[in-house]
């Protein structure tokens, strides 16, 4: 039964249950509960709401709330963006980034359930522990790494500026020298 | 040899449907040298816009890669041209795969077929022209891409069945990267066994794609395979919403007694980090996208503004002003995250909790996570059932509105397929009714593509 | 190019000059390097493309693969190669191999940057720590010895090559691909160095290191290896400098932003130096190329799809064992008995000298240490170390420059063996030097006539024969002295032999048994010739 007794076991009442006093989402462990005897008891569980996207990820503040981030910021993003300062909807962006972080920012707040070390490398969907690469590997790797023609490995096999709207003798082309007014 | 012969529909068909619902960036009806005797012969297909094929241009449905050709075709569409199958055309797409609503096109918006076009109901995107081009049975499949359901909420919203396998197991080389931790091949298809032997054909790994599953790794989940029966299925606390439909709920009931009277076993399930889903993933993908997008310069490829490679000493601004809308807010938002004081604040920080989202997954489940060593929960379930949308399909005008409120409006949309992105799960979005645009989810553990196809298959 | 080389020796001239004053303990200089050394490894590190050794000669953009270019859907994959450099370095250095690495964006706009970022390692480089020790007796520098103690060393790609041209009004940039994705090797030092010998000789001494292990050419001419300055002085902020194409320019600039930086500080105006900034060199100042507000935030980024470098521990135990003996170890070992070879000549065969001389000097050590041992074998015993230095790194070497025959070709005739006899028939005093010089010039440049084809080893003994260059060991007493008498008549007049004869100009003694040596075209020995003039002149000293 899922029931609210239920969660009380699982030591999470309340986190999830009442979003009102801790909106946090809780990172505590995942637990299954005890299985569905039959229909009624899931359309029960079914039928109990548990959180509100909305308040939880802050959509329904006012815009009148929202701290704008400062123009200066917003025209270094343009420029690391490679984006026109000119003719850029500055006040637009100001909006647009500060509904966007008053979202992502709701990260600052939730713990990270840190007891077994928790370290950022393992958000990737990679193996965990990788293979080692021993001495042997690496040798036998080194001698059997080869060109690959279907992908322009091969020297001239295509001509890489072919694709280019502008080129120049064979040289790709930057309508600019020496790039000296680089912010 | 003109493709018609194999196409379900007549070709004027095609282009009044073409014309109607804004399915395709481009089409090609001459078909390949027929083969026989290959697993997909005489299959038609169509690719979403934003993987590379050399017959067709490749535009992400964006201005900055206009007429862009690739010289190669990604590995996915050679696996797909060797096993027999015509290749229809392109299909639009959310510019570079960034949206919900198959809106942001440079070609506008796809029009959802399921509903009569005069309404201007969204079909859901990212992969919004390839959802359209198999409800309009123009094709046998389509091949879609999903970063963070892109794959599955146009599927749920065209009633089909829409598949993201386990991240790693399709190569993505050849797919032009939005968020390469998250990025997956998905196909879409009506039928089922249809879409198993497009799987079979495309689960391979790729040497050139470095996040591609190896074959040790593949191996490794084979020998943990067994034969199980019945499930034991898991329903998520966590995706318990206020907002869901109540036409949802009858219908989701309807297919759980479904579920019980076939011997499976129900249970609820908590997983309190799929809360923190949203934020993580709009953290992550907008900082990876920035990085990515940063390639599009005008100087080797693509559009190229005809003037100048730099404004107001921004280089390559002029040609870069070219990306749509919604693509440079998640540039601008992406490198506010790179930089280096929110670097730490929000990027590692996200990565952290993405960790303890996945290990969270890995308590749940029976069978055994390859990537993190996990062993498995012997009390585990083999699949869970989550629904896949919030919200039904609405108007393009209302869509847009909404968004224009707000952002998050729209990334709402995503709080049911976001978790499995980041987690990188097995995820099949069916549609609960034929003609409904509403569908559940069958989530399995990473690897466990099989117990997913499987559950799907019998249900029909 | 002629009119830089002038600037440059204008600039050190007066740098020179002012060098003893300048470097003033008052102004403690503190710098340090960073350096780029590209790894000549048979491919690029993320594509297999080909890392040309001909650079200069290559097409534009003819060795870019859909990677390099940065194609939609490209992926990168690692070169391993690279690996195996990175750690033989590190290793060298005895600097600390992660066994966790992993590659990074480093994210700006240029044109010559075709994804808008390069892949480094800036999170988890590959290594950290370890050093180089330099010495007073093997590096030249002031202290007895001085560690230079290094941060870090990753491995990046390099960028492409930018061309600018300013033909009339149209300024463009070109822009080669060729030498993307190039891997690079970035050293970083701690700024351990207090003065520029210090800089020159860890230069000179990290570019024959690349050299000796083969990971690089080390050249700074064609940008195969390039260094970075950091300096501050007195504690006040650091400044970066950048641009510099070779060692002059490397040391001329310091010495330009020392003395720049003293002035300023000495006049108290410090307000520039507060800031940290980057200056590029023109070839007779430094310039202000940013300042911190303009510094770009690069926004690293791990990338999202290259695998961690995980390395098992054998990969070092494995690499240990394979390594190379250590130039400095090297030096040392010939410096030592039995060889006793002097500073200059050990370099000759430690170090990688000029390019275009008949051999390489790892071949020269070997061929040198080959004959060594023969000819100790022959003579048993170790006394005569001079003799094989002097015949194999002046005479022989300077023969093969001189008819232009490689080392590897003049081995085919003149084995160590057949070179250790060479050197017992000097020993042993059956030729003399003029002779054997005759000798082994005569030999090689008849090879050389054969078009080097000719490879029978040369009869020793029936040439010596046959030019008859033995050694006159009975001297005729009598034709001696008519030799000498006419030397005598020839060359002296009453003074000289007044003076001599005193012991007034011992010397001139020297100058007759000089001509005497001469006319016998040295066959007979000094010694002889020496005894019979003091004998016909009566010398009594």
């Amino acid at each position: 039964m899922f029931s609210t007794r239920w969660i009380c076991r699982m030591h999470i009442a309340g986190r999830i249950n009442r979003l009102g006093s801790h909106r946090l989402a809780s990172t505590g462990g995942a637990k299954i509960g005890k299985k569905f005897e039959n229909m009624g008891q899931i359309k029960d569980y079914l039928s109990e709401p548990v959180w509100s996207v909305h308040e939880y990820l802050g959509t329904n503040v006012e815009e009148s709330a929202l701290k704008l981030p400062p123009v200066k910021l917003v025209k270094k993003l343009l420029r690391l963006s490679g984006l026109p300062l000119e003719g850029a909807d500055i006040e637009g962006i100001q909006m647009q980034l500060a509904k966007q972080l008053s979202f992502v920012n709701r990260l600052h707040d939730i713990p990270v359930e840190d007891g077994t070390g928790v370290e950022e490398y393992g958000a990737r969907l990679m193996p965990r522990k990788t293979t080692l690469l021993n001495y042997k590997m690496l040798l036998e790797a080194v001698k059997h790494q080869k060109q690959d023609a279907d992908i322009g490995e091969v020297s001239g096999s295509w001509t890489a500026t072919g694709l280019a709207a502008e080129s120049k003798n064979g040289y790709f082309v930057v309508r600019e020298g020496l790039l000296k007014n680089r912010k | 040899m003109p493709l018609k012969r194999f196409l379900k529909q007549p070709l004027q068909r095609l282009s009044d449907l073409q014309s109607k619902y804004n399915i395709f960036t481009s089409i090609s009806i001459t078909a390949n040298k027929e083969q026989t005797n290959k697993p997909l012969t005489n299959y038609v297909a169509s690719i979403k816009d934003n993987i590379v094929t050399k017959d067709l241009p490749t535009t992400c449905a964006s201005h900055i890669l206009e007429n862009f050709k690739s010289p190669y075709d990604a590995t996915v569409v050679k696996l797909l041209k060797q096993a027999g199958v015509h290749i229809l055309g392109k299909t639009n797409l959310d510019e570079f795969g960034m949206g919900s609503g198959g809106v942001h096109s440079m070609r506008g918006p796809v029009i959802n077929p399921l509903y009569p076009h005069e309404q201007g109901m969204i079909m859901g995107g990212s992969s919004s022209g390839a959802a359209a081009s198999v409800v309009c049975d123009l094709v046998d499949f389509a091949l879609g891409t999903d970063t963070g359901g892109s794959v599955r909420l146009p599927a749920c919203y065209g009633s089909i069945l829409g598949f993201k396998p386990s991240y790693g197991r399709l190569s993505r080389f050849g797919v032009i990267a939005y968020s390469q931790s998250l990025d997956t091949v998905g196909i879409l298809t009506k039928k089922i066994d249809v879409l198993r032997k497009v799987f079979q054909v495309l689960d391979k790994y790729d040497t050139k794609d470095p996040t591609s599953l190896n074959d040790e790794l593949r191996g490794l989940i084979e020998k943990n395979m067994k034969a199980k029966k019945p499930l034991k299925i898991g329903i998520v606390k966590e995706f318990n919403h206020e907002s869901l439909p109540s036409v949802f709920h009858e219908l989701y009931s309807s297919f759980l007694k479904k579920l019980v009277n076939l011997g499976h076993e129900i249970y609820p399930v908590s997983i309190p980090s799929v809360k923190n889903s949203l934020p993580i993933y709009y953290t992550l993908s907008p900082a990876e996208a920035a990085s990515n997008l940063s390639r599009y310069d005008g100087i080797r490829y693509g559009y190229r503004d005809s003037k100048l490679d730099i404004k107001d000493g921004v280089l390559f601004a002029p040609t870069r002003s070219k990306f749509g809308i919604e693509v440079k807010n998640r540039i601008i938002l992406g490198n506010y995250n790179l930089c280096s004081d929110a670097f730490k604040n929000n990027f590692i920080k996200a990565e952290k909790l993405r960790v303890n989202l996945i290990d969270e997954f890995d308590r749940i489940f029976r069978f055994p996570n390859v990537l993190t060593d996990s062993k498995g929960n012997p009390e585990g379930l083999d699949i869970l059932v989550v629904p896949t949308s919030s919200k039904l399909p609405e108007t393009i005008k209302d869509f847009q509105e909404q968004e224009s409120k707000s952002p998050a409006n729209s990334y709402i949309n995503d709080v049911f397929t976001v978790p499995m992105s980041l987690a990188g799960l097995p995820t099949l979005s069916m549609p609960l009714k034929e003609k409904t645009p509403i569908g559940v989810q069958i989530v399995g553990q990473y690897g466990d593509d099989s117990t997913v196809l499987d559950f799907v298959e019998s249900l029909s | 190019m002629l009119r830089f080389a002038r600037c440059y020796s204008l600039a050190r001239s007066k740098a020179t000059q002012i060098q003893s004053t300048v470097f003033r303990p008052e102004y403690a200089l503190k710098c340090g390097l960073e350096i780029h050394t590209q790894l000549n490894t048979k491919n690029k590190l993320f594509s297999q493309s080909t890392n040309s050794a001909t650079p200069l000669l290559d097409v534009p953009n003819h060795h870019t693969s859909f990677y390099d270019v940065a194609l939609p859907g490209t992926q990168p994959v690692l070169n391993l190669e690279a690996i195996l450099f990175a750690m033989k370095l590190s290793l060298s250095l005895n600097s600390q191999v992660n066994m966790v690495s992993q590659f990074d964006r480093k994210h700006y706009f240029y044109g010559d940057q075709p994804q808008g970022y390069q892949i480094t390692q800036h999170y988890r480089p590959f290594a950290r720590g370890g050093k180089v020790n330099l010495s007073r007796e093997l590096d030249g520098i002031d202290e007895l010895s001085k560690d230079i103690s290094i941060v870090q060393l990753q491995i990046e790609q390099d960028t492409g090559k930018s061309h600018y041209t300013d033909a009339d009004k149209d300024v463009v940039t070109l822009v080669d691909l060729n030498r993307s994705n190039i891997p690079l090797i970035e050293l970083v030092t701690n700024p351990d160095f207090s003065d520029i010998k210090q800089v020159k000789a860890f230069i000179k001494k990290y570019q024959n290191l690349v050299r000796h292990l083969h990971i690089s050419s080390g050249d700074l001419e064609t940008g195969a290896m390039r260094v970075d300055v950091n300096l501050s002085i007195n504690g006040f902020a650091r400044v970066e400098l950048k641009n510099l194409p070779n060692t002059s320019s490397i040391i001329n600039a310091i010495k330009y932003e020392y003395q720049r930086q003293v002035e300023l500080i000495s006049r108290g105006e410090t307000d520039s130096l507060l800031e940290p900034e980057t200056r590029g060199w023109t070839g007779s100042s430094t310039v202000k190329l940013r300042s911190k507000e303009t510094t770009i935030d690069y926004r690293y980024m791990p990338d999202p799809e290259l695998p961690y470098i995980n390395l098992a521990p054998d990969v070092i135990s494995g690499m240990a064992a394979s390594m190379l003996e250590l130039p400095d170890d090297i030096m040392r070992m010939l410096m030592q008995k039995p060889f006793q070879l002097s500073l200059k000549d050990a370099k000759i065969l430690t170090y990688n000298g000029n390019q275009n001389d008949m051999y390489n000097h790892e071949a020269l050590r070997s061929y040198y240490l080959e004959t060594f041992h023969e000819f100790s074998k022959l003579i048993g015993k170790h006394s005569s170390a001079k003799l094989p230095t002097n015949w194999i790194i002046h005479e022989f070497l300077g023969d093969l420059n001189k008819l232009q025959v490689p080392l590897g070709k003049a081995q085919e005739i003149l084995p160590p063996a057949v070179f250790a006899e060479f050197l017992r028939l000097l020993y042993t005093d059956t030729i003399s030097p003029t002779s054997g010089k005759l000798l082994l010039f005569y030999i090689l440049e008849n090879f050389k006539q054969s078009g080097c084809q000719d490879s029978s080893i040369p009869d020793l003994p029936k040439l010596i024969k046959e030019f008859e260059l033995h050694a006159i060991t009975d001297v005729d007493s009598q034709e001696l002295m008519t030799l000498c008498n006419d030397i005598i008549a020839q060359h002296t007049d009453d003074a000289f032999i007044r003076n001599l004869v005193s012991g007034k100009k011992k010397t001139s003694l020297k100058f007759l048994v000089g001509q005497g040596m001469r006319q016998s075209q040295g066959r007979i020995k000094a010694s002889e010739f020496e005894k019979k003039f003091k004998e016909i002149l009566n010398i009594q000293w």
